[in-house]
């Protein structure tokens, strides 16, 4: 059995008058001490859930099971309850505090949720060992580069001993060898015992999940393929429309079209026989960034992006 | 026995036969059936009434016969119900007396009549077998009647409800002893039930049928079949209808038809089941459902929902479990361990009572219909229940706990819960205990925990209501009334008998108790708190009744929690917690019992599930959270104020500047404090220089320096002669002028003789003895040997008088008062004022002089009449410098509270609650208030020779500005506390600077 059960969650809530539903019916699981990844483009509703999943934000309808108890049901006084025992958090901006050393950062929650002042630290201490930061532990987070930050960060995320941590891409201000040695961290976490759930776009990753809960916008015509035929000059997509589909050019070419505002085309590229195109809009959720037209009679191959994010990795394998 | 009858060997033959073989057995009796009559009975007939005189017994042959009784309010009283091969009305047989039952078929019944002629014709005949017939009879009154096969029928009145109808008699059948039947599948039975025949259920009477061991038969309906549905309804002992609430309260047409043709006689007991979406948030409007139609007791169920489906099969197969939580203020919590415990064994509540605190926990558990959230709504609805007020009316105001419950109630009525539900309170105006199980929820919860005296009481219906538990400590009878005829499980919290206390003083001083519990070093005495000792004396009415309930419960969960105080409801969760605990063992036992209750299966799926689920957790030590919440609140004090430091620190320049304007601002304000104290004391200490408590002046003046008016000095010698010398004062505005040129002032020129003390008091030089020679205060800034002119006149400064100024900061001038008369009044004898130390002497020759006297402290006070308004506007200036002082400080800890929103709200992501996170502002801005004030009495010291007033500032001025500081900017962060507490936790998601 998991130890986190997502049903049906739906989040909605109204930005400048229009609804907007950034969790729309998801249902997932994610299993004790696993290390799920949360994936999808920006405004996917990583962040949203994981809000959800750490008791600060309430779900419009659907349920959240944590080790049992439906959190999405708790009144406000067991929701902090919840937040204080059950789930550590990671921040993208790690969000210490600057007035404090290393070690009081670790220690602060705990002291402010009626630890004595000695435990706390005497944990927080131990705690920095453990992220490999002992020999820093007085110092005070503008003294610390973005990478000893975050695993500062993690201890604290660590410090109630909750068996959920939480991390909102946490490698996102970071370089890659910083990156890697908070991904190296939060796998070792996973491997204690933790359930870590870890929001990211950060392909670098995808290899060390033992699960994902994908994100990205439900895209109809999910499945199917299909051949599209064009003749010259036909347009495939234009600028600033939304579309689900990539495409991949069979046969013939096809022209990527800038137009300007004062209505000018320019031709920005061609893409032969075996390029794909259109695909950075569907997969950001994004309009269309350039118009595509048949420069000659061409074949296209249509595919969601599941499949295209499929065939590009199995190209690369 | 041997049972002859005739030749012919009828249908009806056999089942008589039967029947009196079953009633009668193992006499040895020889019983001529062909002689015996029978009779047949319709639905709702009268065999006989109570109080009939009789001389005849029955044996029921087939159908039903219901035993009645008045109930003593106009309605009946059902006894026992009883079936084919029983003896009913046996002891008039024998004393020919009054009936104390009446007797009523509920169905088509055929009885076999045994009369008194037939009695004496057996005794005559068979007196051995008949001794043995009577032993039977009169044994009877000791066992147990037998237990009719019981009839239920579930009739669904709408085809959008079969489906639900279906479940509820599948889930009925898994209760282990009953019998589905569909008509479609026996389709002889469907015939001969609708046809009428009497005896179509003969075969689960008589036990022919495979569920011959079992003790009831479960019939369903079909929306459609009407011939059907009115059969079975006739024929059951419990009949549950199933309505679609989306159909709405009116009763349909076929319902309708229904309910006509089967008389309300014919069924001992009718239940209403409402059928609502699986989504329904709540029941509604029930009680237009059970205005329309007569019905015993009503049901809801959800589509789809296990618990409720289970719920209702329960009810409708009579092994329903009821709960009975009983009353013990925040002990009652307990109950809701024995709930826990209860759905962790499979164990769910079918229907609940409750009663004062245990009303709480009963309304909830039937509002939720389902133990998930029981113990956080619990929580919420007991913590800061009290809010006492003056006791006029009672010791607690109520709105607390009458907001909570409105707020969770809301319009709703006790019959629209999940659960059946009753709550129990005392009605004091008619002096009986009232079991709510209809009207408005919140009003019947609010009654059923006002303690009296503690809480207000509450009227409804014009009646005066308290706690329940005055009356009923353990709401047994409440719980009765819903209906369920299964097990009944009480959750008793009276505390155990034998002694509760340790002995108690005879006298409690309140203060010596409270500095026993405040001073560390003593330990507290425990005694009783009278709110403890009010409520535990409501009760004691009850606890004689509490036994008599007690006597009929099938487990009963007697809970020790004595050591929570009643009222303690800041601990409800630790006493649901040691609840659980006591509870566990009893209900574990109560489960192997011989009389063990029906489980509900979607309880034991979810044990299942759950013990599949049976994992290692990882075993990282967790950090010890103090259990002691009194030395966790201390640790976070102390964190939260090691935090509000640091960031003190890392601010510090900004925090340093906030200091250095306020402390400017403080020092102004200290400053003008002293000048006002200057301006307060200054006429004070310049009369005090003339000596002599008394001045006398003429009828109509109200001062010296401040009037004009004189009067000659011919009066003094008509005063008599006073025991000292008369001071002699001519007083009057004048102008003084230095060496240099545009050095004027205006000056208060004094001319003295014969003053008490000889002089005005020098602090250099001498007096001035003759014209052309002054002293003059030392305000004025002259030396001794200055050359100035006092008005046309040249003059000498011979002496300086200290702080001799009045009408803020005029000098005096003392010049002899010869000299002051030559400059004034042109050498005329007159005089302002005179100056003596008592006045005893010369009162009466005052008033034949047309003088008055007057104290110095009068013309102290006159002489500061002119600067009033000044004094005032100084003062107003001073409030509005503390404002600003405060706008200072308000602004720089917001400003750092903007600041840090971030770091807010990671702390409350992570848990921390928002009071100690508030503490540590305002500690920061009493800090700067504090470090600012003691900076502003430096800078004071500064500023005040700049001053061209003197400045007067005593030690208590300098506390009180300190306190004043801090006190002001406490305040002053209420702005920056309002906006933490506002701090909302999802922005520490925010990436970096958003």
């Amino acid at each position: 059995m998991p130890s986190v059960v997502i049903q049906d969650l739906v989040v909605e809530y109204t930005s400048n008058g229009y609804p907007i539903r950034p969790l729309d019916g998801l249902s997932a699981r994610v299993g004790d001490g696993e290390l799920a990844l949360l994936l999808g483009p920006s405004g996917s509703g990583k962040t949203t859930l994981l809000s959800c999943l750490g008791g600060i934000l309430r779900p419009t309808a659907g349920s959240i099971t944590i080790d049992g108890v439906d959190i999405a049901a708790l009144d406000r006084r067991s929701l902090l309850a919840h937040r204080r025992r059950s789930v550590g958090f990671v921040f993208q901006a790690f969000n210490l505090i600057p007035s404090l050393s290393a070690l009081d950062n670790v220690a602060m929650p705990l002291r402010l949720t009626g630890t004595s002042a000695r435990s706390a630290r005497e944990r927080a201490g131990h705690l920095l060992e453990q992220v490999a930061l002992a020999d820093r532990a007085e110092h005070r987070p503008g003294q610390l580069s973005g990478g000893q930050q975050q695993r500062v960060a993690i201890a604290r995320g660590l410090a109630s001993g909750a068996p959920l941590l939480l991390a909102d891409e946490p490698t996102a201000n970071l370089d890659y060898i910083q990156a890697e040695e908070i991904i190296v961290l939060l796998r070792g976490i996973a491997a204690t015992g933790h359930t870590v759930i870890v929001s990211t776009h950060d392909e670098r990753l995808l290899p060390i999940g033992d699960s994902a809960i994908d994100l990205a916008p439900v895209l109809t015509a999910e499945s199917t393929d299909e051949m599209i035929q064009l003749d010259a000059g036909e347009v495939l997509f234009r600028q600033g429309s939304t579309g689900v589909r990539v495409y991949l050019v069979e046969n013939g070419a096809i022209d990527i079209l800038r137009e300007s505002s004062d209505g000018s085309e320019s031709v920005v590229a061609c893409r032969g026989a075996g390029e794909y195109l259109g695909e950075l809009g569907p997969m950001m959720g994004k309009p269309r960034s350039a118009t595509a037209r048949a420069a000659s009679k061409s074949t296209v191959r249509s595919m969601s992006v599941h499949d295209f994010r499929q065939l590009d990795a199995d190209q690369r394998a | 026995m041997t049972i002859r009858n005739g030749d012919t060997e009828t249908d009806e033959g056999t089942a008589t036969r039967d029947a009196l073989d079953r009633a009668l057995p193992g006499n040895g009796l020889t019983i001529d059936v062909s002689a015996l009559t029978t009779r047949t009975l319709d639905a709702g007939e009268l065999l006989c009434d109570e109080g009939d005189q009789g001389a005849t017994a029955w044996v029921i042959v087939r159908g039903r016969v219901q035993a009645v009784a008045d109930d003593g309010a106009g309605g009946e009283r059902r006894l026992g119900l009883h079936g084919p091969g029983e003896l009913i009305g046996e002891s008039a047989l024998l004393d020919q007396g009054i009936r104390r039952a009446g007797l009523r078929a509920v169905r088509r019944t055929l009885v076999v009549v045994l009369d008194r002629a037939w009695l004496l014709d057996v005794m005559a005949t068979q007196p051995q077998a008949a001794m043995a017939l009577l032993t039977t009879i009169l044994r009877r009154g000791d066992t147990q009647p037998s237990q009719p096969t019981e009839v239920i029928a579930i009739v669904p009145l709408a085809t959008t409800v079969a489906g639900e109808a279906r479940a509820v008699a599948t889930a009925a059948s898994a209760l282990g002893r009953h019998v589905v039947l569909d008509p479609d599948q026996h389709p002889s039975l469907h015939r001969a039930a609708t046809n009428g025949e009497l005896d179509w259920l003969d075969e689960f009477d008589r036990g022919g049928h495979p569920a011959q061991s079992e003790p009831g038969v479960v019939l369903l309906g079909h929306p459609t079949r009407r011939d059907w549905n009115v059969a079975i309804a006739r024929a059951a002992d419990r009949v549950l209808f199933v309505v679609d609430s989306a159909d709405g309260p009116e009763v349909g047409t076929e319902e309708r038809r229904l309910l006509d043709s089967v008389p309300r006689a014919a069924n001992s007991v009718r239940l209403l089941a409402i059928v609502h979406p699986n989504d329904a948030d709540r029941p509604r409007s029930t009680r237009e459902w059970l205005l329309r139609r007569g019905v015993d007791h009503h049901l809801h169920l959800r589509r789809q929902t296990p618990a409720d489906t289970g719920r209702v099969a329960r009810h409708a197969a009579g092994r329903a479990l009821t709960l009975a939580i009983g009353a013990g203020g925040v002990r009652s919590a307990g109950a809701v361990g024995t709930i826990e415990a209860m759905a962790e064994r499979g164990l769910a509540v079918d229907a609940v009572a409750g009663v004062s605190g245990g009303s709480i926990v009963a309304a909830w558990l039937a509002v939720l219909g389902t133990t998930d959230g029981l113990d956080a709504k619990t929580i919420w609805s007991m913590r800061k229940l009290l809010d006492y007020t003056i006791p006029v009316g009672a010791v607690v105001a109520g709105g607390r706990a009458w907001r909570r419950i409105e707020e969770a109630c809301g319009d709703r009525d006790v019959l629209d819960t999940w659960i059946p539900l009753s709550v129990t309170s005392t009605d004091l105006t008619a002096a009986v205990s009232i079991n709510h199980t209809a009207g408005p929820l919140a009003d019947a919860i609010y009654a059923s925990i006002s303690i009296p005296g503690i809480f207000p009481p509450v009227d409804i219906d014009g009646h005066v209501h308290i706690d329940g538990a005055v009356f009923d400590a353990i709401p047994v009878e409440g719980g009765r009334l819903l209906g369920a005829q299964g097990p009944m499980v009480v959750v008793d919290l009276s505390p155990p008998s034998g002694k509760t206390t340790a002995p108690l003083p005879r006298v409690m001083s309140g203060q010596r108790l409270l500095m026993r519990r405040l001073v560390p070093g003593f330990t507290a005495e425990r005694v009783p708190n009278p709110l403890d000792t009010i409520m535990r004396s409501t009760t004691v009415a009850s606890a004689r009744r509490r036994v008599a309930a007690l006597e009929a419960v099938d487990c009963h969960v007697h809970l020790n929690l004595s050591e929570f105080s009643v009222l303690d409801f800041g601990k409800v969760d630790q006493v649901m917690a040691l609840g659980k605990a006591q509870s566990i063992p009893i209900i574990e036992q109560f489960l192997a019992g011989p009389d063990a209750p029906a489980l509900d299966p979607s309880l034991v799926e979810a044990l299942d599930t759950r013990a599949g689920d049976a994992r290692v957790r990882h075993s990282e030590e967790h950090p010890s959270i103090d259990s002691n919440s009194e030395r966790a609140g201390v640790a976070a004090l102390i964190g939260s104020l090691s935090l509000a430091w640091s960031d003190l620190r890392l601010r510090a320049r900004r925090f340093a500047v906030a200091i250095a304007a306020t402390s400017v601002v403080l020092a102004l304000l200290l400053l003008m404090t002293g000048v006002v104290n200057q301006l307060n004391r200054e006429p004070a200490v310049a009369v005090a220089t003339f000596g002599g408590s008394q001045w006398i002046v003429p009828v109509g003046a109200d001062g010296v320096f401040t009037s004009s008016a004189t009067f000659p000095e011919s009066v003094v010698a008509g005063l008599g002669t006073p025991s000292e010398p008369i001071g002699k004062v001519l007083v009057a505005r004048y102008r003084l002028a230095g060496a240099t040129e545009g050095s004027d002032l205006d000056v208060i020129l004094v001319g003295h003789a014969d003053l008490p003390n000889g002089a005005p008091n020098l602090q250099a030089g001498a007096v001035a003895s003759g014209p052309g020679q002054l002293v003059v205060s030392q305000d004025a800034g002259f030396d001794v040997g200055d050359r100035v002119r006092l008005g046309p006149v040249d003059a000498t400064v011979t002496g300086i008088v200290a702080e001799t100024t009045l009408f803020a900061g005029m000098p005096m001038v003392f010049v002899p008062l010869d000299a002051a008369r030559q400059l004034v009044v042109d050498d005329e004898p007159l005089l302002s004022a005179l100056v003596v130390d008592d006045v005893a002497n010369i009162a009466v020759s005052l008033q034949t002089a047309s003088l008055r006297a007057l104290s110095a402290e009068a013309v102290a006070s006159d002489a500061l009449g002119p600067i009033e308004r000044p004094i005032a506007t100084m003062r107003l200036v001073q409030v509005l410098l503390a404002v600003v002082a405060a706008l200072i400080i308000g602004a720089v800890v917001f400003l750092a509270t903007l600041d840090r929103a971030r770091d807010i709200a990671v702390l409350r992501a992570m848990g921390v609650n928002s009071g100690p996170i508030s503490l540590g502002v305002a500690a920061q801005a009493i800090v700067i208030g504090f470090i600012a004030s003691l900076i502003a009495l430096i800078v004071q010291l500064a500023l005040a020779p700049a001053f061209p007033l003197r400045v007067f500032i005593e030690t208590v001025d300098r506390v009180v500005l300190v306190s004043v500081s801090m006190l002001v900017a406490a305040a002053a962060s209420y702005g920056a506390i309002r906006r933490t507490l506002q701090a909302d936790p999802a922005t520490a998601f925010c990436g970096p600077g958003g």
